[in-house]
C-alpha cells in the first residue's frame, strides 16, 4: 500500500532548512491525519494538540473581533525551536492545519515562513495536487 | 448464528493483532461494523453517524451536488461504490477517515450494561476503494483522544443535547466559519449537533465540537438555559472548565 495522501503531501514541506517535524491536523477536531519526523525529540501528539489549541483560542478571538478574516499563521518561539501553524484548506470544505517544526539553529524563519505561504497558496489546481479535476475547479 | 462473547475493543484488539481481513459486524439498534485489511481497520460504519459518502464527496459527481440517492440513502448503510481517482484524493481520505472515527467513537463508547453482540465473517470489505487503514493502536488512541474531549464538552452540550439560536446577541459583531453559519441557519426549534451532522453530511463529533464553539461566542444556547449577556464571569467563578476546551488536556492526562 503507498504512502497515504496526507503523508505524500507532508514530504513537501520535508525540504524546509532545519526541519524537525510536519504534522497536518484537522481544525475541527484536532486529529492528527498524517507526520512526517526527522528527530524523534518531540512527542507528537503533544505539539499537535498545542498547535490546534492554540488555533482554536486565535479563532475564537477572531470571531468575538469580528476580524473580518480568519487564522492565516501563528509562529511560536520557542528557545530551540519554532513551531509554524498554517491553516491550510486544500479543498472547500476541508480546514487542516499544517504544523511544521523547525531547529533554530539550522532554520531561516523568513525563508520557512515564505515557503510555507507558497506551499499553501499554490497549492490547488496544481497538477499534482492529488486532487481529481473536479474538485479543482471548485 | 455464533456471535463472540469478548467485550467489542477486546475481539477488535485481537482480530487486528491477528492480521485478519473481513468485517466484524456489531448488532443492535447502535450497531455498525468495522472493516479489516490484514489487521488495519480501513473503514467503520455506524448506524447514528452519517456514512462518508453522505458528507464530503460524492462519488462520480460534482462535490456540491445533492444527489436524490444520498438523501434517500438509509443511515448506517454501506458507503457507495467510488472510482479509483476518487478512492486516492485527499478529501476522499479525509472523509473515509473522520467517518471511521466517528463510527469507532459511537461503537467503543456504548455503555456496559448491554454489551453490544458481534460477529466476524472474513474476506467481506468495504467499497470505498483502495485506502489506506488505520492500525489499530492508532484509532484507539484518537478514540481515547475524543471521549476525553467529549468529557470536557459534557458540561455544556453533547451529541444529543437540544440547542437552539440565542435571540440576544448582545456583540456589535461576531465572525463565524462557513460550517458554522450552516449550523446556525439550520437551528431549529428542538436541534441536537447529532440532527445537524446527519443534516450537514458531517461527521457527529465535528459537529458537537462546532455547536460548542457557537455556544462559547453565545449564538447558540443549550435548549431551557437561557444565555445571559455575560454569562463568562458566572460561569468562570462557578466551574472555571465549564466552558473550555483544550485537546492538549486531552492527550496530556
Amino acid at each position: 500500500m503507498p504512502e497515504s495522501p496526507f503523508e505524500a503531501l507532508l514530504s513537501q514541506v520535508r525540504q524546509i532548512d532545519g526541519f524537525v517535524l510536519g504534522c497536518l491536523i484537522d481544525a475541527s477536531t484536532g486529529m492528527v491525519l498524517g507526520h512526517v519526523q526527522d528527530r524523534e525529540t518531540l512527542r507528537l501528539p503533544v505539539a499537535a494538540a498545542g498547535a490546534a489549541d492554540v488555533a482554536n483560542v486565535i479563532s475564537l478571538m477572531a470571531g468575538e473581533l469580528a476580524a473580518n478574516g480568519g487564522l492565516e499563521d501563528v509562529i511560536i518561539t520557542l528557545s530551540g525551536h519554532y513551531h509554524l501553524i498554517r491553516h491550510f484548506s486544500p479543498a472547500p470544505r476541508l480546514q487542516f492545519l499544517l504544523l511544521v517544526v523547525l531547529d533554530r539553529a539550522e532554520a531561516n524563519l523568513a525563508m520557512a515562513h515564505r515557503e510555507l505561504r507558497d506551499f499553501d497558496l499554490n497549492f490547488v489546481g496544481r497538477p499534482d495536487s492529488g486532487l481529481p479535476d473536479h474538485f479543482q475547479r471548485v | 448464528m455464533y456471535f463472540n462473547r469478548d467485550p467489542l475493543i477486546v475481539r477488535l484488539g485481537k482480530l487486528a493483532d491477528s492480521g485478519q481481513t473481513g468485517v466484524l459486524r456489531v448488532s443492535g439498534a447502535l450497531g455498525g461494523a468495522f472493516y479489516l485489511s490484514e489487521g488495519d481497520v480501513v473503514y467503520a460504519e455506524s448506524k447514528r453517524t452519517p456514512e462518508p459518502s453522505k458528507w464530503l464527496v460524492q462519488p462520480q459527481g460534482h462535490p456540491g451536488e445533492a444527489g436524490t440517492a444520498r438523501s434517500q440513502a438509509p443511515r448506517g448503510g454501506q458507503a457507495a461504490a467510488v472510482d479509483a481517482e476518487t478512492a486516492g484524493s485527499l478529501e476522499w481520505s479525509f472523509a473515509v477517515r473522520e467517518a471511521t472515527v466517528d463510527a469507532a467513537l459511537e461503537l467503543l463508547s456504548g455503555g456496559s450494561r448491554n454489551p453490544p453482540r458481534h460477529r466476524f465473517r472474513e474476506l467481506e470489505t468495504p467499497a470505498v476503494g483502495r485506502l489506506n487503514g488505520m492500525p489499530f493502536p492508532m484509532l484507539l488512541a484518537e478514540v481515547t483522544r475524543r471521549q476525553e474531549i467529549v468529557k470536557q464538552l459534557s458540561g455544556s452540550v453533547t451529541a444529543d443535547t437540544t440547542v437552539v439560536r440565542n435571540p440576544h446577541i448582545e456583540a456589535p459583531g461576531l465572525q463565524v466559519s462557513a460550517f458554522q453559519w450552516a449550523l446556525l441557519i439550520r437551528t431549529g426549534e428542538r436541534s441536537t449537533p447529532r440532527d445537524l451532522a446527519w443534516e450537514l453530511e458531517h461527521s457527529v463529533f465535528s459537529t458537537t465540537v462546532e455547536v460548542f464553539r457557537l455556544i462559547t461566542l453565545r449564538l447558540l444556547s443549550v435548549d431551557g438555559t437561557s444565555a445571559s449577556p455575560m454569562p463568562r464571569a458566572a460561569d468562570t467563578l462557578s466551574d472555571p472548565r465549564r466552558d473550555t476546551m483544550s485537546f492538549l488536556r486531552a492527550v496530556a492526562q
